[in-house]
């Protein structure tokens, strides 16, 4: 992304953040509340808050990070203020299953297993794995970065991947042919 | 355990990099990593919003919401101007038909009128309201009696009139 000084940050700066980085905050957000319209709320306050806080952001190259850092803390006020209340329904999961790409009945039926399995996988996956899993593959982010940015030991944070890691395999060799 | 930290995080990372090196799977645990990143990833990709979503007509809800918010205070502001108007109408309109029908300048009418009456701030029998409003009575079978004389008087005259035609068409002065 090209730099933008501080006081050229307007609309058009801000209009190429959000196509560069909308996607992976929306992806970061959805797979953590597993909810499409929550998703799409908290991705539009994401954006609303760095708009509001474009001043302070020091040009690093790291756009997509702070940017995620701003969602994590919004994820977590959310949490707070429904109890834990983030989850996704099975129907709004199934909404998300992939469709057949080649129109193969069989590949299509399989494609829908797969997802579904998987899908049951980051349903039983702890918030604080799916969390590391996430920022690791939406913010490219080193397990270093993603431990200070969420304030946890780097073991800590490994630890969780690995774990993350290892049920999404579990879940694959037992389920899938 | 702090010693195999680093080791942990290179494996991790080469895991879950977007292209794993070949030789780098030939460690049987790393391989098993890899492969709960790839159904991670085909996942997520399946789960990429649309091509046409576009984060930007979401995002500045201040802008957005700006334009009903200004409708809705000129809307206010439209509707409190026509109540005034009306309310000055309605007003207007009332003390025109008090003009009208001759209560509005009749002096007892004005002097009762609700906004020279004195406010009574408590509800209790009062001997001097009663004898204002006794006094109001008399006064108002006056001009009643004043209006019966007036009316007896027009009809006398009126009759004379009706005489003096009578003669006059009778050639009798």
């Amino acid at each position: 992304m090209s730099s933008f000084a501080p006081e050229t940050r307007n609309a058009e700066w801000f209009a190429a953040w959000i196509r560069e980085h909308g996607r992976a905050v929306r992806g970061y957000l959805l797979g953590m509340v597993r909810r499409a319209d929550l998703a799409d709320d908290l991705t539009q306050e994401v954006f609303t808050r760095a708009w509001a806080a474009r001043g302070r952001y020091r040009e690093e190259g790291h756009g997509r990070a702070y940017l995620l850092k701003i969602a994590d803390r919004l994820l977590c006020d959310e949490r707070r203020q429904r109890a834990g209340d983030l989850t996704l329904e099975d129907a709004d999961w199934r909404r998300c299953e992939p469709v057949s790409a080649d129109g193969e009945p069989g590949s299509g039926i399989s494609a829908r297993e797969t997802a579904a399995e998987l899908t049951q996988a980051l349903k039983q996956l702890p918030p604080a794995q799916r969390r590391v899993l996430l920022l690791r593959y939406y913010g490219q982010m080193t397990f270093a970065e993603i431990a200070k940015m969420t304030e946890s030991p780097l073991g800590t944070v490994l630890s969780h991947c690995r774990r993350g890691l290892e049920a999404l395999r579990r879940l694959l060799v037992d389920h899938l042919p | 355990m702090n010693d195999e930290l680093p080791n942990l995080e290179r494996r991790l990372e080469q895991a879950t990099a977007p292209l794993c090196p070949e030789e780098a799977l030939n460690d049987p645990q790393l391989a098993a990593w890899r492969e709960g990143w790839l159904a991670l990833e085909q996942l997520l990709e399946s789960i990429e919003p649309p091509a046409d979503w576009r984060p930007v007509q979401r995002v500045l809800p201040a802008n957005i919401s700006r334009a009903p918010r200004g409708a809705s205070v000129v809307s206010a502001l439209i509707a409190a101007s026509l109540l005034v108007g009306l309310t000055v109408f309605g007003l207007y309109h009332t003390e025109n038909s008090l003009s009208e029908t001759g209560l509005g300048r009749h002096p007892i009418v004005q002097q009762h009128t609700p906004q020279n009456i004195p406010e009574e701030t408590d509800l209790r029998w009062d001997d001097n309201w009663d004898e204002k409003l006794s006094a109001l009575s008399t006064r108002l079978a006056l001009v009643q009696g004043d209006g019966d004389v007036w009316t007896a008087d027009y009809l006398n005259l009126r009759s004379r009139a009706n005489a003096l035609q009578q003669e006059l068409e009778n050639n009798a002065l």
